[in-house]
Formats: C-alpha cells, sequence, structure tokens
C-alpha cells in the first residue's frame, strides 16, 4: 500500500477522534441531559427511600431489574458478534468490532448500575464483594445474586481485556499521532507496543484467547442472570429452561441491537462499502431463526405449566396472558414472536428501514418481557391474599432512562477518546484487497 | 474582607463547628432514664410489670402493664382478671400507641387557646360559681364510672348541693334493649352472665359477641366452646367475625329476626311439650301467644326454608344446655326490646337459664338520670355547667345530634379528655386529663370484679387528673364536705388494700340469683313490620367492628392501620354490598357509591361481597353515623338509596385475592372425622436440619381463630412496627409481621369464610435463606429464622422468594413523631430504612426467658414460661408458642394432632408453625 493510502485509511478510521459534528455535541448534551435526570430520581430515592418506586408487597422488584437484565442482555450484541466475526475471519469486524467490543463493556457497567440503585441500602452493595474482613464475613456463595457478582465481574474483567487487547496497536500508533494530555495517555496505554514482529507474534497468539473465552464466558453470565429466577421457588421462575432461554433471548435481542448499531455506524461512518445488504440480510435470518427460538420457549413454559399442573403455576401463566398484564403479554407476543417473521421475505431482509423497525420492536418486546415474567410471577404466586399489582413510577423510569443516557454518553466520549475501528485490522484487510489474489477471501497475510 | 489563609481556616472551622452543634441537638428522648436519681425499684434493663385495668372500652379488661425505664410499653391482659384472663383485643393492645399519640392533649385549653393550669383551673372555679351563683344544674356527663371515682364524682356534686342524679353515664356501647327485655321476661335488673364454653349449641340472634360487648371474654368462650366440640349457628343479614365463625349463617333479612325467634320457640314448646322446666301455666300462655308464628308464616316473612326452623328446633332440643344470644346492633331494629324478651323466653324455655345464662345479683345502678332525659333538660335550659369526663357523645356523628344541640344551650361545657375530640372542641374549657395508664379508678364490668387502675408510670405530658382538678376546685370555693383530703390517689390507697392493688382488683365468686319467668312473658308483641316494596331503598346494616366497636371515632392510628380482619381495608369506610345488589346498582368493586339516608348522605368504596344478603347495604358503624341524623341510638330499620358517583377509589386488595382458589392454604375437615390425610416426608437432597436443644414454633388452630386481629395489634405494638399511613397501605407497603388473612370462599351451601393468621413459617428449608446473598437471614439452632438487620443491604431477594409473602420492606423511614418514641420497646431494634424484615417469633422474649432459667440454674425451660406477644393476647388461645423439640409441651401435643398441617407442604420448607385444620359440619 501507498504511504497516501495509509494516511487516507488512518484519517477515515480516526475521523470520529478528530472532527466534532453537532450532532455529536448534540447527542452528547441529550445523554448528559438523561444522566443528570436520573441521577436526580436516584437522590430522590436515596434522599427518601425506595418508596419513591412503585414497587411493593409482593412485587419486590420491577422496572429496575428489568432494565438490569435487559442491558445484560443487550451485552451479548457486542463481544459475542465482535469474537464470532473474529473467527469467521469476516471483514466485517475491521469496520465493527472495536465498536461492538466497547458497547458490550459499557452495557455491563451500565447493567452493573442497577442492582446498587435497586438495593435498599445502596451505600453497603461491597457487602456482596468477597473480601477478606476481620470478622470473616463472606458472602453466601449459595445466593444466585453472589454468582452474579462473580459472572458479571468476570464478563466485564475479560470482556475489558478483549477490548483493550485489540485496541494496543492502533493506541501505540496513536501516540505517535496526537499532542497534548492525550499522548502520555495513549503512551502509557499502549504498553510500549512498538510494532515489531515479536510483539505481533505474541498478541496473534493472545488474542484469540481472549476471543475464544469470551463466547462462553456470554453464555454463562446469561444463564447465571438467569438462575436468579430459575434458582427461586416461584412459579413462572423455577424451571429448568431458564438458562437456554436467557442465552436465546440476549443472542436475540444482541442482534437486533446489532442491526441498529450497524446501522448507525453504516451510516455514521459512511462504510456502505464495507456493510453490505447481504451483511444484514445474514443478520435478519439469525433474528428470524432466533425468533422461532423464543417463540418456542414460550409456547414450551405454556405447556410444561399446564402439563405439570401445579396450580399456582397454571394460574401464574393464565394471568399473564389474560390478566392485568395482557397487554405486555401480547405485545411482547407481537414484537418478538410474530414481527421477526417478515424476515421469512427477502425484500424485507434486504430493506435497511424495515429491518430497522423491527429490530427497534424486538428491543422493546424483549424490555417488557423481561418485565412480564419478573412482575407477574411476583404479582401472582402461591399465596392469592398475597396478590397485587405493580406501576413504575415516574423517578424509577427516570432511572432507567437515566441508564440508557448512560450508555449513550459513554459511548459517545468513548468514540471521542478512544479509535471506534481499528486501524490495524483495516489495514491488514485493506492490504488484503488490494493483494492480486485472495481465493479464499482469508486475510492470512503478514503484517503490513 | 480579604480571604487569607488564616480567615479561611477560621471560617471553616466556624462553619465545621455550627453543623456540628447543630448535628448534636438532640429531640425526644431527653433523658433514657426518666429519673435524675432513680428510684430503688427502677433497674435499667429490668422491666417492671403493673396490674391495671384496660379502660379502651367499658368491658374493663384487667391488664398487666410492662414497663421499661419508667415508660409503659406493652399492655398484656392480666391472668388474674376474670374478664381478661391474660388476653386482649386489638384496641386494648392499641392503648399503649394511643398513651404516646403526637396528637395527645398536654395542656388546657381555654377557649381554644393553651393556657397554664392555674388560669384554667381558676376558670373553671369561676365558671363553677357563675352556674351556682344563677341557681343552674352541674352536671357531669362521664364514660361509666361505678367505682371509687364515680362514688368522687357524686360527693362533689353533693358538696355543691347538686343531686346524685346529675352524674350522667355515656355508654354508647351499652346495649341497653337487653336491659329491658331482661326486666319485662324475668323482671330483674341483675347483670346477665354467658357460660359459651358449656354450652352444646350457640345460636346468635345478630349477636356479634366478638366485635360487640366484651369481645376478649365472649370470644375465649367462643374458643372453649368450639374445642370442646361444640356447633353454632348465627341469625343475621351480614357474615361479621362471629358469624364467620359459626357453623351456619341463617341470612335472613334485617327486621324479620322477631318472627323467626318466635317462630323457633313456637316449634320448640311444640316438641317440647310438658317437658319443659317451665311452669304449666306459662306454657300455656306462651303457646297461645305464638300461635300466630306457625312455620308457614315464619318461612314467608324470613325467606328461609320452612325445614330451617324445625331442624334448628330440634337441634337446639338435642343440645342441652345450648345458649341463645342476642339480639346485638345489627339485629336491634325498632322491636329490639321484644326481640331481646323473646330470646330470653326461648332460653328459659329450653332449659339454659341457671346453667349457660345465669344473673348474677350485685350493687345497683346508680341512681344518674338517662341520656335521652339529660338531653331534654340541657336543651331546655335549665343546665348551667356540664362537665364532660371522657364522653364524647359528638363524636358519634349524629347518632347523638340531639345531644349536641342541647350542649350547645349549655352555657359552660368543661370538658376532661386525653384527645381534643369532637365535644371538647365544643367545650368552653378543655382539661389535659391523665392517660388511663397514669391515673386511678376502679371498674366493676360484672358482678365479683371489681377491677383497680392504677398509674404505672409518670405521665407523658403535662397533664393533671380529673379527679383532683374537681378536689382542688371544690377546695378554692371551701366545698370540701363529704370529699376526701388528700389527692383522689390517696382515697384509692386507702380504699384498696396493697395486696389488691398488685394483684389489679377484687375477684369474687358471687352466685347466680333464681329467676322465673313472668307469666306475662311476651304479652306485648308489636306487629311484625311491613315488608316494604321496592322503591323504598335498602335496608341499612350498620355492622360494628372489631376495629373500631360501636363506632367511637377511629382515634387509634394503629387501629386504622390494621386491616379488618374480613374486609382487609385500612384507613377507609366501605359500603359492602352483594354481586346481584352491585349488580343491579351497576356498581363494580372500587366503585364509590353515595349513600342517602334520612340523616344525609355519605360516600364510600363499594366492597362487593357474598358476605352480605343480597338487597342489603352494609356500613361499619364508624362511617354510617350521618346517615342515622334523628334516628335514634339504634340505627336499624333504616333503608337507604345508592347510587353510584361515577368516582373510583380503588381498595387495595384485589378481589381475586379474597377466594383460595382451591389451594388449600386455610383447610378444614368434618366435624365427624377430624383428621387430614397424612403428609408423606417429601425427598430432599439435603440433610434435615438439625436443632440440638429446642425448635420454636407456633401452633395455630384455625378452628379457635375467630380473626380478631389482637395477634396483629399486639405484634405492632411490641416489635416496634412502623405505622406507614393510608397511601402506603393501600400501595401495599403494609409492615404488619403477623396478618389476618380472610377468604371468602363460595361453596354449594354459601359463602364460607375462614381465617389464616399469617406470619413468618421459620421453615427448616427456607426459600429466603439460601437467596440472601449477604447473609443477612439465617437458621439459628433453635430454629427461628433470623434477620440481621446491620447485614441486609435491601436486595429483596428473600421477599420475591418466600412463598407465603410474609417478608416486609423498609421503603422509608416512617415517622414516629414527638412523644411516639417513647412507646417504643427498648428490647427490639427500630429498623432503619431499607432493610427486611419480618416475624423474629419474639426472639428477645426467648433470650429473656433462657437467660432467667439460667439465672435460676435451670437447665430445662418451662413449657410456656416463654411466649410470643401474639399467643399471649390471643384472647382463644387459637395461637400456642412453644418448643416443638418438647414432647411434652402443648405445641408437640397440637403438632401430633390429626388435624395439623403445614402450609404449602409441598414446597417442603418444614415450616416451624402448625396450622391446625378448622372443624365444618361437612359430609
Amino acid at each position: 500500500m501507498s504511504d497516501s493510502k495509509i494516511t487516507q485509511i488512518e484519517r477515515d478510521t480516526l475521523a470520529t477522534m478528530s472532527s466534532t459534528s453537532r450532532l455529536y455535541w448534540a447527542g452528547l448534551a441529550t445523554s448528559v441531559g438523561l444522566v443528570l435526570l436520573g441521577a436526580w430520581a436516584w437522590s430522590l430515592a436515596l434522599r427518601r427511600g425506595l418508596g419513591v418506586l412503585g414497587l411493593n408487597e409482593p412485587v419486590m422488584w420491577g422496572a429496575l431489574i428489568t432494565t438490569f437484565v435487559f442491558f445484560i442482555g443487550v451485552s451479548h450484541s457486542g463481544t459475542l458478534v465482535s469474537a464470532i466475526l473474529y473467527f469467521t475471519r469476516s471483514p466485517l469486524r475491521a469496520a465493527i468490532g472495536r465498536s461492538a467490543e466497547a458497547m458490550t463493556v459499557i452495557t455491563i457497567l451500565t447493567a452493573g448500575l442497577y442492582p446498587i440503585i435497586h438495593i435498599g441500602r445502596s451505600w453497603l452493595f461491597f457487602f456482596v464483594l468477597a473480601y477478606p474482613n476481620q470478622r470473616q464475613l463472606w458472602p453466601n456463595f449459595r445466593s444466585p445474586l453472589t454468582w452474579d457478582v462473580f459472572a458479571i465481574s468476570s464478563y466485564v474483567t475479560v470482556s475489558g481485556l478483549f477490548l483493550y487487547m485489540g485496541m494496543l496497536p492502533d493506541l501505540a500508533l496513536l501516540s505517535r499521532r496526537v499532542t497534548g494530555w492525550r499522548r502520555p495517555l495513549y503512551r502509557a496505554l499502549s504498553l510500549g507496543f512498538s510494532g515489531t514482529d515479536a510483539e505481533w507474534t505474541l498478541f496473534d497468539r493472545a488474542y484469540p484467547i481472549f476471543a475464544a473465552v469470551v463466547i462462553p464466558l456470554a453464555v454463562s453470565v446469561h444463564s447465571v442472570v438467569s438462575w436468579d429466577f430459575a434458582m427461586s421457588v416461584m412459579p413462572g421462575w423455577h424451571s429448568s429452561i431458564f438458562a437456554p432461554y436467557f442465552v436465546a433471548g440476549a443472542i436475540f435481542s444482541g442482534i437486533a441491537m446489532a442491526i441498529l448499531l450497524l446501522a448507525g455506524l453504516r451510516r455514521g461512518y459512511k462504510l456502505e462499502r464495507h456493510i453490505k445488504p447481504a451483511h444484514f440480510d445474514l443478520l435478519a435470518k439469525l433474528l428470524l431463526a432466533m425468533s422461532l427460538v423464543m417463540t418456542f420457549v414460550y409456547l414450551t413454559e405454556f405447556f410444561m405449566a399446564f402439563f405439570r399442573g401445579n396450580a399456582a403455576e397454571v394460574e401464574v401463566f393464565r394471568w399473564r396472558a389474560t390478566g392485568a398484564y395482557a397487554w405486555v403479554f401480547w405485545l411482547v407476543m407481537v414484537c418478538n414472536g410474530v414481527a421477526p417473521l417478515a424476515c421469512f421475505w427477502s425484500r424485507v431482509r434486504r430493506s435497511l428501514p424495515a429491518l430497522i423497525v423491527i429490530s427497534v420492536l424486538v428491543s422493546i418486546g424483549m424490555w417488557f418481557e423481561r418485565f412480564l415474567f419478573i412482575v407477574t410471577t411476583l404479582a401472582h404466586s402461591y399465596n392469592p391474599a398475597n396478590w397485587g399489582n405493580y406501576t413504575p413510577t415516574w423517578p424509577e423510569l427516570l432511572i432507567c432512562l437515566g441508564g440508557f443516557g448512560w450508555f449513550l454518553m459513554l459511548f459517545l466520549i468513548f468514540v471521542k477518546v478512544f479509535p471506534s475501528m481499528s486501524v490495524a485490522e483495516t489495514m491488514q484487510h485493506e492490504h488484503a484487497l488490494s493483494l492480486p489474489t485472495d481465493p479464499e477471501g482469508e486475510t492470512g497475510v503478514s503484517h503490513a | 474582607m480579604r480571604l487569607t489563609r488564616r480567615t479561611f481556616l477560621g471560617s471553616a472551622v466556624g462553619v465545621l463547628g455550627a453543623g456540628l452543634l447543630e448535628g448534636c441537638k438532640q429531640k425526644l428522648p431527653r433523658y433514657l432514664v426518666p429519673h435524675s436519681a432513680p428510684p430503688d425499684d427502677v433497674v435499667p434493663g429490668l422491666a417492671r410489670n403493673y396490674r391495671t385495668v384496660c379502660r379502651e372500652c367499658p368491658a374493663a379488661c384487667g391488664a398487666t402493664v410492662r414497663v421499661r425505664e419508667g415508660r409503659a410499653v406493652k399492655m398484656e391482659g392480666s391472668p388474674e382478671h376474670p374478664v381478661s384472663l391474660g388476653a386482649l383485643c386489638p384496641g386494648g393492645q392499641a392503648a399503649i400507641e394511643r398513651l404516646y399519640a403526637p396528637t395527645r392533649l398536654g395542656t388546657p385549653l381555654l377557649g381554644g387557646k393553651e393556657v397554664a393550669w392555674d388560669k384554667a383551673e381558676a376558670a373553671l372555679a369561676e365558671g363553677l360559681q357563675r352556674a351556682l351563683a344563677a341557681n343552674q344544674r352541674v352536671v357531669i356527663l362521664t364514660r361509666p364510672e361505678r367505682g371509687q371515682l364515680g362514688a368522687l364524682f357524686g360527693a362533689w356534686l353533693a358538696a355543691f348541693g347538686q343531686p346524685a342524679s346529675q352524674l350522667v353515664s355515656f355508654d354508647p356501647m351499652e346495649r341497653w334493649w337487653l336491659r329491658e327485655g331482661q326486666r319485662r321476661a324475668f323482671g330483674t335488673d341483675a347483670t346477665p352472665s354467658y357460660d359459651f364454653a358449656a354450652a352444646k349449641l350457640l345460636l346468635s340472634i345478630g349477636d356479634d359477641f366478638v366485635e360487640e360487648g366484651s369481645p376478649v371474654e365472649a370470644a375465649r368462650g367462643l374458643g372453649d366452646h368450639r374445642a370442646a366440640g361444640g356447633r353454632s349457628v348465627y341469625l343475621g343479614p351480614r357474615l361479621s367475625l362471629t358469624a364467620a365463625s359459626a357453623d351456619q349463617w341463617l341470612s335472613v333479612e334485617p327486621g324479620t329476626e322477631l318472627t323467626f325467634v318466635l317462630g323457633l320457640t313456637r316449634q320448640v314448646l311444640e316438641r317440647l311439650g310438658a317437658g319443659s322446666a317451665l311452669a304449666p301455666s306459662t306454657l300455656v300462655a306462651l303457646r297461645a301467644r305464638l300461635a300466630p308464628y306457625d312455620d308457614a308464616t315464619v318461612a314467608a316473612r324470613t325467606s328461609l326454608s320452612k325445614g330451617t326452623v324445625a331442624e334448628l328446633a330440634a337441634a337446639l332440643i338435642s343440645a342441652s344446655p345450648s345458649l341463645v344470644l342476642g339480639p346485638g346492633r345489627v339485629a336491634a331494629g325498632s322491636d329490639a326490646v321484644a326481640l331481646a324478651e323473646a330470646v330470653y323466653v326461648l332460653n328459659a324455655l329450653l332449659g339454659n337459664v341457671g346453667t349457660t345464662l345465669r344473673f348474677l345479683g350485685g350493687p345497683p345502678r346508680p341512681p344518674g338520670m338517662e341520656l335521652a332525659e339529660f338531653t331534654r333538660q340541657a336543651a331546655a335550659g335549665g343546665i348551667g355547667m356540664v362537665i364532660l369526663h371522657h364522653a364524647d357523645p359528638l363524636g358519634y356523628g349524629s347518632v347523638h345530634a340531639q345531644l349536641g344541640r342541647a350542649l350547645a344551650k349549655v352555657p359552660f361545657v368543661v370538658a376532661f379528655t386525653n384527645e381534643l375530640d369532637a365535644s371538647a372542641r365544643q367545650a368552653q374549657l378543655v382539661l389535659a386529663d391523665h392517660h388511663f395508664l397514669e391515673s386511678w379508678s376502679d371498674v366493676t364490668p360484672r358482678p365479683g370484679v371489681q377491677g383497680i387502675q392504677q398509674p404505672v408510670m409518670t405521665p407523658v405530658l403535662g397533664t393533671r387528673p380529673a379527679a383532683d382538678v374537681l378536689l382542688a376546685a371544690a377546695r378554692g370555693l371551701g366545698k370540701t364536705a363529704g370529699l376526701p383530703e388528700g389527692s383522689f390517689g390517696e382515697a384509692m390507697r386507702q380504699a384498696f388494700t396493697a395486696k389488691e392493688i398488685e394483684r389489679g382488683g377484687r375477684f369474687e365468686v358471687v352466685a347466680p340469683l333464681p329467676v322465673a319467668l313472668r307469666p306475662s312473658a311476651l304479652d306485648d308483641l308489636p306487629a311484625p313490620a311491613q315488608r316494604r316494596g321496592p322503591g323504598m331503598g335498602l335496608p341499612l346494616v350498620v355492622a360494628p367492628t372489631i376495629r373500631h366497636l360501636d363506632g367511637r371515632t377511629p382515634r387509634s392510628a394503629l387501629l386504622q392501620e390494621m386491616p379488618d380482619p374480613l374486609s382487609g381495608f385500612s384507613w377507609t369506610g366501605w359500603v359492602e354490598l352483594h354481586p346481584t345488589t352491585a349488580q343491579a346498582l351497576h356498581v363494580k368493586a372500587g366503585d364509590v357509591v353515595a349513600l342517602e339516608g334520612p340523616g344525609g348522605r355519605v360516600d364510600l368504596p363499594a366492597h362487593v361481597t357474598p358476605a352480605i344478603r343480597a338487597g342489603v347495604v352494609g356500613v361499619p358503624v364508624g362511617d354510617a353515623t350521618t346517615l342515622l341524623d334523628g334516628v335514634g341510638p339504634i340505627g336499624l330499620g333504616v333503608r337507604v338509596t345508592a347510587a353510584p358517583t361515577g368516582l373510583q377509589r380503588p381498595l387495595h386488595l384485589p378481589e381475586e385475592g379474597r377466594h383460595q382458589h382451591g389451594r388449600e392454604l386455610a383447610r378444614s375437615v368434618s366435624r365427624a372425622a377430624p383428621r387430614l390425610p397424612p403428609q408423606e416426608p417429601l425427598p430432599s437432597m439435603y440433610p434435615a436440619v438439625e436443632h440440638p436443644e429446642h425448635r420454636w414454633g407456633l401452633a395455630i388452630d384455625l378452628d379457635r381463630c375467630t380473626g380478631c386481629g389482637a395477634c396483629t395489634a399486639a405484634c405492632y405494638v411490641e416489635n416496634n412496627l412502623p405505622i406507614v399511613g393510608a397511601e402506603d397501605m393501600q400501595r401495599g407497603r403494609s409492615m404488619s409481621w403477623l396478618r389476618i388473612q380472610a377468604f371468602v370462599d363460595q361453596t354449594p351451601a354459601g359463602p364460607e369464610a375462614s381465617f389464616l393468621p399469617l406470619g413468618c413459617q421459620h421453615c427448616s428449608n427456607a426459600p429466603c435463606e439460601s437467596v440472601c446473598p449477604t447473609f443477612a437471614t439465617y437458621h439459628t439452632q433453635e430454629g427461628l429464622n433470623a434477620q440481621i438487620y446491620a447485614r441486609c443491604i435491601g436486595t429483596r431477594y428473600c421477599e420475591n422468594n418466600c412463598p407465603y409473602g410474609v417478608r416486609r420492606f423498609n421503603f422509608s423511614e416512617w415517622p414516629r413523631e414527638g412523644t411516639s418514641r417513647l412507646g417504643l420497646n427498648p428490647d427490639v431494634t427500630v429498623r432503619d430504612r431499607g432493610v427486611t424484615e419480618k416475624c423474629s417469633l419474639c426472639i428477645h422474649r426467648i433470650s429473656a426467658g433462657e437467660e432467667e432459667a439460667r439465672l435460676d440454674g435451670r437447665k430445662q425451660l418451662r413449657d410456656g414460661e416463654i411466649i410470643s406477644a401474639c399467643a399471649a393476647t390471643c384472647p382463644t388461645r387459637a395461637i400456642v408458642f412453644g418448643d416443638l423439640k418438647d414432647p411434652a409441651s402443648e405445641i408437640s401435643r397440637r403438632a401430633a394432632d390429626g388435624r395439623a398441617y403445614k402450609l404449602l407442604g409441598e414446597l417442603n420448607t418444614e415450616p416451624g408453625v402448625v396450622y391446625l385444620a378448622r372443624r365444618r359440619e361437612k359430609a
């Protein structure tokens, strides 16, 4: 490749870091505003107690836990997609891998806030951490919530390292390109990576390990989060289908989110050349497949409830479909089960607006799906005299909205501070494209 | 000013110091021990118990008050007092809450303004002098005070030359029609006494004895009656707590009870023939008087089937002795006196007089004038001064509207009261009296029982006892003839021995008086009330409730918060409508319904329930008063119109939560074979939980439970439970550790109510324990599911995973205003917001009991030595606390009963709470 070409690639990939559009500032202002609103709503809960939420005697978990599970689910869209693309040597990876990985880390950091906000004494959240102390007090290792702490902290550590590791060559490059306060930052973060062949060999050996570890971790973290519910005795929660159900749900919502992300990046980074309708077609097929899996899971849950005949369980499922939250149930069914069926038509699969609509519907559906099974089980469990209802209050919804703002804010800051596309991989990719023959489409070539 | 380092540091220290000082400012309580030099007998940390009398209602149960560091913290029934025998009702339990209520009056009010005591006393003396100078009469209107205090009032009036008849008793709870009926039937004024336990069949004619009258004594009687295998039948339009405890509910239209009882009496008379204990001439006379009430007439008027009366008559004859009770408030219409007379006749006919129904002689009623006479005199303007002593006639709404209007004509009204109630607001001078736990008196609820009310602590506020204020006024005016020289307290100490005061009263067995039915009984029967056609409105049933008794203004926050056992509502009134009535009126549950009666209109949310007769409107008594203006103190026979207002006031409980949905939470067995199928032990992957020494638990006999809720109220006081208020209750954030769950299930035989007192089940395999990430909840070696508040971070996972739904979360820091903090039990932690809590099985009482045994050098604890607050106050002894590992204990005996079962046993939680199924009449 010529030097000018390399400079061109660098300029393209680093564009988000160098120029700042009005849209960016508007987005940042909006997200910071949402975070401030959410923080204010949380401060209400801290000052006055959780009484400002809509929770009550039977329904002790609500919108906050829903949002937690939702963000954990969304985190799939990142690392898993990126790791799979890595192993399939997909050319897409160069374009979207970094953003996807960053999104994973950020969604977990967002999700992790919710249990802390949700608990009665947020300031004592560290009680669940296993830290050595004089009183020999440890968390309860039988509690799924303790498992959550381990699963989520492992996931955020490994996916954070995966992101960081992949960024090392770029940081080294950047430390030579920038001036001012960024220079020492990137130099320190690049850990002295200088691009020697020995370093690249080590890098190539280490990187796949992370990519390989991240995939089972993603499966495990969703399974563990599902056990928060499945390990309980509550009708509608206590079911062995929950772990695969959660993993499938996470992949489902992850794909929907990936489609939205890709569509956004394609537009924002002008990647029409790299992200082609065929890619969307593939994702849409996957979305369709996962939607069918979800529908199967929903039907299985109902079937098992009625097959087993446990009065409390039958009642919970009957009530889910016909009770006070029936509208949520049917919304979920339409969004998750019916809307993706449109992907049977190839015209829909290749129409970006249609896919965006379907993905938004799936995202909404998946949020409400978590809301549905959390709330209906709690509201309608074993003791009829204890049945109740739950409606989120506006501080609660503001805290949820604040989470979305927090997610967007961190993402916008990330793309401003770190390269949001892998410079090194793009160069490899471009280099490979410029090679005369590449019959298998593989990029197994030496580094620039 | 230039900001230098020096000035900056200086001002920083100043600001910090000011902040710290502000933080140090102490609110209540100022001193932990309210004595600068504590008396020898006050040991910090050790409780002292004082016997006294509960004055929340005229039943006057004996009470034991636990005093810690000079403050009363808990009231229990006195085990020696024959009325309470160790138990109290919810109202009695709430007395402590009212003692420290922030709404209590601490200073006298003159013309609505707070004044010092010397001014208030001067105003009293001046008003008194003015009335005497104008030669007008002075009247004392008091709650029933028939002991030393009443005598003092009489002597005080006499010292001013006023006749004793000017001491008037105000007792809105009194069922005077019973007294009248008794006079007509037997010609005696003696006090009736009922033996529930000995009666094999109880027939209640609209007598809600669990709710009104003497709730503790009656409920205990009912519990013993049921435990002995007795049956009971309730006749009335509404499924009250009493009706729910009965085996059969005969639903009749209000106003037809007299016809029913007369028809029943006729049947009994015919079946007994000459076998009755009555004189033949009386029988002949009765037969003639009852002739018109043949089966067909009765069936037509009451809309009960013809066989019902005959069946009941046969059952009454075969179950000897039986007992017929009533009429209570819901059956007391314009024919109440005749109905009471008929009930007495029926009892006499069945031979119950002398066995289950006795008459005790005693001192005659004091010669005070009747309330009606007082009202007439006051309205005529002949009374110059009225002293209200804990009497709040205006607090009953317009039931006593005439009296209220008459009071307005009295030039000088003085009120001795604890709170600024409706009547005190009308008074020119309000004198803040001691609470009954701070002052002296004595009460005789029935002959042979003289309870002594003594102060158990120094007063909370700057109040003065009414007796001493009156004595001081008399001395100031030089009228001391016949009055004690010292204080009233000294007089009381002279009147009773120290031993009697310590014991809480003078108790003796009184021999029953022989009585005979007068031959003239039932000679003056009123014509049966005409059944009114449609368009005249619906008959109104004004129901007494266990929380507000006769409808005295709901004053206690605790009783307001505690849900009504049957409906589950708190902080609100409601109107009960049968589903068919509601449908006809186009009313749904939670719709606000406008009721219009002769006295005005009230808007109440609708409670649509099969627990009331179709075509009848039921309203708990406190909320119905406006409807009854001008009707007089009974309030039956009133018809009201009901119409939806279009507004909604949803009541917290979802309608579907009122049924068991076949889940058999509150189970029942047939009386013939009272055994449940044995429950096979379920397999478990884990070894069984071991309890090396004790396994504490509760055994709750649903056959005895009347659903009165005394346990709930006791738990609130004992365990410092916060009162969350109407809004949070509506949201379902009740903090009660123990609640009464009522289910009304439809059966072929009609609606069937069951009660389930539900608190933490203290499971061995507790679902809540394994899910807590911080070990804030864990299983103790003694079988308790314990909660460590300091370790709880409020994930609420435990609450989600509790299949019983008994865990509570502190959503907020609910306020404890002013003096209400003084009533906190120092043995129990006050929980912070953000933590979970639930029944601790009174762990502090267990520790105290174990400690005491250890100090005594005993290895073995005696059964019953330790007792939880709920079990201690249960009037029917439905709840028993004990050690399940002690095979000789009462709880182990109950756990081995064939009726014993574990709640949601299929979940294999292995609860430490055992329920005993209720016995019902079924195949």
